[in-house]
C-alpha cells in the first residue's frame, strides 16, 4: 500500500478535541498523526475483509476445540472460572461480540494475524469517528473502510430485546489521559443512540452489597459494558462474585472472551489450520519453531506490546518494555516482515462485530507496536 | 449517518475533562431503579442529602426538603433542577436516599493501579 505525507490541518488539535479525542498528543508528539495517511485499493480492502471473515471462522473452531478438549488450563485462567467460560461459550449470552484483529499486511501477500483484541479493544474513537471526519474534510473524494459507528449502534439495537434491563452501566478506569474515560463515554453514546439508557461507573466504585453489584449510587448493575480486562477482574477481590452472579449481572463482553483475547488461542489456530494463509505459525514450544529462524516470544497475557522479544537468525534479540508480564506463560510466533516506510511499520487494526468486518484503523510504530504507536488515517482510492 | 449527532456524551465529557482535568460532573447524575429521595434547595435544585431534615416529608431548615422520585427517574448532578419529584411520598412506598450507602467497594481496580493504567492505545 502507499503512504502519503500531507500537511496537518492548521487547527487539527481543536478539531479532534471537539470530537472527543483529548489524548491526541503524548510527550509532546502527536499520537493522532495526520501528517500522513495510507492509501489502499478496493482490492486490498477486500483482502482485509476476507481475512477478517476467515480468521473469525477459525476462531469459532478453535474455541470449540479448547472447550471440548478441556484445555483452558493452558490459558492461565483461574480454575474457578472454567465452568463459567464453558457455559457462556455454549449458551452465548447477549454480547456486542466486537473486536479488533491486529494484522500484518504489506498490500500484496495475505494479511497475517498477530492477535485478536476482543475483550477491551481500544483506538475505537480514532477509527470510528476521528479518521472519518479527517477524511471528509481533507480527502472528501475518497472512501474509507469504516462503518464502525453505525455497525455498533445497529448491534445494540439487535441486542436490546434480549437484555434484562434497558439501563446499561459502563465501567472504566479514571485514567489520567482521559482515553479510557472518553472511549467508554463514546461506547455509552453508541448505546444511547440505539435507545438505551446508560450510566458510567468507575471500576473501583463498583460495590458489592452481599448479593449484587451496585454502582456509586447503589443502583443495581444488571448489564455492564466494561473497559477493564477479564484477566484482571478474575484475579481481584470481586472476581469470585462476578462468576457467582453471572445469571444476575450481564457483562459485555462475556467471560468466554477470555478464550479469544488470550494469545494461547494462537497455537490452537496453528494446530487446527496449519497452512492457513492468514495465520502465522505459533506454538507453545520453542522446538516447533525450528523451521522459522526468526520468531517472536510473547506472553499469553500482556498489553500494549510489553514484554515481547523478537529473535532473529543472526542471534539479535529485540525486546520491548518490561512491564512484568509473562507469569501465565508464553507463545512463540513466526516473525512477520512488516512493511517498512522509512522506519515506520504499520499494523492493521481490523474491526469486526459478530464476525462481520466493519472497518479498520492503522497504527504505526517501530518493529514492536507499543503504547508509543501513532494512529494514522487511511483512504481507499 | 450523521455520526456527530451520536456524540452527545463524548463531546460533553471531553469538554469537561479538558476544563477540570478530573471526572466530569455529569458522572454525578444517574438514573434510579428504585424509589429515591433527593434533597433539594428552595429552588428545586439538588443538594447534598445532609442538608435535609431526617424526618419524612417535613422539609428541612432554610427551604431544604426531600423530593420523592419514582423508580426509573433521573437524578441530576448536584446544583441541577430535579424534575418529576413529589413533596410527599407515595403511600406504602419506602424511599432510598440518593447518596450511596456503604456497600463494600474497591474489589476491582487494583491490577490497574499496580500497572499504572493503560497507554495509547491498543487494549486487548
Amino acid at each position: 500500500m502507499i503512504r502519503n505525507s500531507i500537511v496537518p490541518r492548521h487547527d487539527w488539535q481543536e478539531k479532534v478535541e471537539q470530537l472527543g479525542l483529548i489524548w491526541h498528543t503524548a510527550d509532546g508528539q502527536p499520537y493522532w498523526n495526520e501528517s500522513a495517511y495510507y492509501q489502499f485499493t478496493r482490492q486490498q480492502i477486500d483482502e482485509i475483509e476476507k481475512a477478517s471473515v476467515s480468521v473469525y471462522q477459525l476462531l469459532l473452531e478453535a474455541g470449540d476445540y479448547v472447550i471440548r478438549s478441556k484445555k483452558l488450563n493452558t490459558f492461565g485462567i483461574p480454575a474457578y472460572c472454567h465452568e463459567a467460560i464453558e457455559s457462556a461459550w455454549n449458551n452465548e449470552p447477549p454480547a456486542l461480540n466486537y473486536g479488533r484483529f491486529d494484522f500484518g499486511y504489506d498490500g500484496v501477500s495475505p494479511p497475517k494475524l498477530f492477535e485478536f483484541n476482543c475483550d477491551t479493544p481500544t483506538s475505537l474513537l480514532e477509527a470510528a469517528v476521528i479518521q472519518w471526519y479527517w477524511k471528509e474534510e481533507v480527502v472528501p473524494h475518497a472512501d474509507q473502510y469504516n462503518s464502525i459507528h453505525e455497525s455498533l449502534v445497529a448491534r445494540w439495537r439487535e441486542l436490546e430485546p434480549r437484555l434484562r434491563s434497558n439501563l446499561i452501566h459502563f465501567a472504566h478506569i479514571d485514567d489520567a489521559a482521559g482515553e479510557d474515560t472518553i472511549t467508554t463515554t463514546y461506547m455509552r453514546d453508541l448505546a444511547q443512540e440505539a435507545g438505551l439508557k446508560t450510566q458510567g461507573v468507575l471500576i473501583q466504585d463498583i460495590g458489592w452489597n452481599g448479593e449484587r453489584f451496585v454502582d456509586a449510587f447503589d443502583t443495581e448493575i444488571k448489564v455492564c459494558q466494561k473497559l477493564y480486562p477479564w484477566e484482571w477482574m478474575v484475579n481481584e477481590e470481586f472476581g469470585k462474585h462476578v462468576v457467582a452472579t453471572l445469571d444476575h449481572t450481564l457483562w459485555i463482553e462475556p467471560i468466554w472472551k477470555m478464550l479469544w483475547s488470550n494469545k494461547a488461542i494462537l497455537p490452537v489456530l496453528s494446530l487446527i489450520a496449519a497452512e492457513h494463509p492468514n495465520l502465522l505459525h505459533t506454538s507453545f514450544d520453542l522446538s516447533d519453531m525450528a523451521e522459522h529462524e526468526n520468531y517472536v516470544k510473547k506472553p499469553i497475557l500482556a498489553r500494549e506490546g510489553a514484554n515481547i522479544e523478537i529473535h532473529q537468525r543472526d542471534g539479535e534479540v529485540i525486546t520491548s518494555v518490561d512491564q512484568d508480564y509473562g507469569e501465565e506463560g508464553h507463545v512463540y510466533q513466526e516473525l512477520y516482515k512488516l512493511p517498512n516506510f522509512d522506519g515506520r511499520y504499520p499494523v492493521i487494526g481490523a474491526w469486526v462485530v459478530d464476525g462481520a468486518p466493519i472497518g479498520m484503523g492503522i497504527r504505526e510504530d517501530g518493529l514492536i507496536t507499543g503504547n508509543t504507536a501513532k494512529f494514522i488515517p487511511h483512504v481507499i482510492l | 449517518m450523521n455520526i456527530r449527532n451520536g456524540l452527545v456524551l463524548t463531546t460533553a465529557v471531553a469538554a469537561a475533562l479538558m476544563v477540570t482535568g478530573c471526572s466530569s460532573p455529569e458522572q454525578q447524575a444517574f438514573n434510579t431503579d428504585q424509589p429515591t429521595a433527593v434533597c433539594t434547595d428552595g429552588s428545586g435544585n439538588r443538594v447534598d442529602d445532609d442538608l435535609c431534615d431526617d424526618n419524612d416529608g417535613r422539609g428541612g431548615h432554610g427551604g431544604f426538603m426531600f423530593l420523592y422520585l419514582s423508580s426509573g427517574s433521573h437524578v441530576p448532578a448536584y446544583g441541577n433542577k430535579v424534575h418529576g419529584g413529589s413533596k410527599v411520598k407515595a403511600p406504602g412506598t419506602s424511599y432510598t436516599p440518593s447518596k450511596a450507602t456503604p456497600a463494600s467497594r474497591g474489589g476491582f481496580g487494583s491490577s490497574a493501579s499496580s500497572r499504572g493504567g493503560s497507554g495509547y492505545s491498543s487494549g486487548s
